[in-house]
């Protein structure tokens, strides 16, 4: 199907509507970055995150601080790409004509929900791909 | 040393600590079957004893609940099983009774009988029943102490070898009167999502009296100088004051005993807790044996109600300090939760906030739109 690319300015705009906090850092040409804060609970740690995005491209993103925590036992984070960026979609489930400021930004502070519960307890209870990684282990062996 | 902390975190922060409390509380007090099947067991008991021929048949017995499973404040030790009080109550006055007969007798009666006889064991004031399955039936034989009047009863102390004063139907409608200063807890406002809906209606005044004796378990590793649980839950029932916020109450109540205990070493004599219902029984009489369960009885609610404060100053992500206070029921707790939250997203129920907070989907949030979490 084809869909016609959202504009970066048309980017912006929606980042600026809908998370202020959030500065656009850098823009060359086709390319756009936002930095800010998301606080996924009122019990959560306050995380610096950047959206870098080249127009079509998939966004990433990236926690500045504080760092990301691998829990004890465990090798890596669930659910990042090597290079440490969070993965929050699949490769369908993200196009160029759809809103950064309505679908990654949401999606990255529940990722940042799931981890901090993954970090404290060893599960990981936002399902997703790859339910068998160590990393990715679920919630339905706790005993209720 | 009184804590005063002036809370610096936001009131969604006070919410959802509160909300996390009190599914711990819930984790650890006795699960609804459980508390049927004590029912069960200690009517069984009643009739064992009133049956006709029995020793008590014709001493007009009541039994009755009392102690934490009355006041609603059970709690799960640490991998041990519940103990249930249960009182004995004759009518006969204790003056008619000789106390070592009495428990003697309890013993003997349930020594006898068929189903009981492996199972029980004599302790200092009661006849405890060991049942396999996670708890215990402590039974507590009283006789009625008319002189003092009222609810007051007398009770066998071996050690003593004579009466003690009590008065367990006093205790339980004082704890109520004082629990009562606050209204039933509420959670409508809990984010992001509140636990279902109970049944069970529970006070703030009896989630702290159940945090402080977890908080005990955790603190004091199970050693025998910890404070015991009588202690705890009247210190923390006198201190109360009508606290909405369970975790703010909690603050307030240690902030108070530990006055109460600065004021007592400023008068060189240890804190001293009677039941408010019979003044006669000293409840912490143990610590006069024990100068130094005494000690560590202090400097613990001393450290808890510095960290405590600090925690509620700092708010934000206080989940290690939870997880060190209140021992490993808060993960399952925090697992209960995040399954909750992932139903409600799989349900497209949710919504982030303008500062990032996942909250229920409503007008002024952006909604939260289905997803894959994926990754190499």
């Amino acid at each position: 199907m084809k869909f016609k690319p959202l504009t970066l300015d048309l980017q912006k705009y929606h980042m600026q509507r809908l998370w202020p906090q959030f500065t656009a850092a850098t823009n060359r040409g086709n390319r756009a970055s936002w930095t800010g804060t998301l606080q996924p609970t009122a019990m959560s740690n306050t995380y610096t995150v950047e959206f870098a995005y080249t127009a079509r491209w998939r966004p990433e993103i990236r926690v500045l601080s504080p760092e990301l925590r691998v829990r004890l036992g465990c090798s890596r984070l669930p659910h990042v790409f090597r290079e440490g960026t969070l993965c929050v979609h699949t490769a369908w489930e993200w196009r160029g004509d759809l809103i950064i400021a309505q679908t990654i930004v949401p999606w990255t502070s529940t990722w940042l929900y799931f981890y901090e519960k993954w970090y404290q307890t060893g599960y990981w209870c936002g399902e997703g791909t790859h339910p068998d990684l160590p990393q990715h282990k679920q919630q339905d062996d706790v005993a209720a | 040393m009184a804590v005063n902390a002036i809370p610096l975190h936001s009131d969604d922060f006070l919410v959802e600590l509160d909300d996390l409390l009190f599914q711990v509380c819930e984790e650890l007090q006795l699960p609804p079957y459980r508390y049927r099947q004590a029912e069960e067991r200690y009517r069984a008991v009643a009739a064992v004893l009133e049956a006709t021929g029995s020793f008590f048949a014709t001493l007009a017995p009541k039994i009755y609940p009392h102690g934490s499973m009355r006041l609603g404040t059970t709690v799960r030790p640490v991998g041990g099983p519940h103990d249930l009080d249960f009182v004995l109550e004759l009518s006969t006055p204790y003056q008619n009774v000789n106390p070592m007969k009495l428990i003697d007798a309890l013993f003997a009666v349930l020594k006898d009988n068929g189903v009981y006889k492996e199972m029980v064991d004599r302790k200092n004031r009661c006849v405890r029943i060991k049942y396999a399955d996670e708890f215990y039936l402590d039974i507590l034989p009283a006789c009625k102490d008319h002189g003092s009047g009222g609810t007051c009863v007398q009770v066998p102390d071996r050690r003593a070898k004579f009466w003690k004063p009590s008065n367990p139907i006093g205790y339980a409608n004082w704890f109520q009167w004082q629990a009562e200063l606050g209204t039933r807890f509420l959670l409508e406002k809990a984010m992001p999502l509140p636990a279902q809906q109970r049944t069970e209606e529970k006070r703030p005044m009896q989630l702290i009296v159940q945090l402080l004796k977890r908080w005990r378990d955790i603190y004091y590793g199970g050693n025998d100088f910890a404070p015991i649980s009588i202690v705890l839950t009247t210190l923390a029932a006198t201190h109360y004051k009508g606290e909405q916020s369970v975790s703010d109450g909690l603050l307030a109540v240690l902030s108070r005993i530990a006055g109460a205990i600065a004021v007592a070493e400023r008068q060189g004599i240890r804190l001293v807790v009677c039941n408010p219902s019979n003044t006669a029984e000293d409840l912490s009489e143990c610590w006069d044996e024990d100068p130094d369960a005494y000690g560590m009885f202090t400097s613990g609610i001393k450290d808890f109600a510095a960290q405590w404060g600090r925690l509620l100053a700092r708010g934000g992500d206080v989940n290690g300090e939870l997880d060190r206070l209140f021992g490993e029921t808060v993960q399952l707790v925090r697992v209960k939760q995040a399954r909750r939250l992932q139903e409600a997203r799989k349900a497209g129920m949710l919504g982030i906030d303008a500062v990032g907070r996942i909250t229920t989907a409503s007008a002024g949030v952006t909604p939260l739109r289905p997803n894959t979490f994926h990754g190499d």
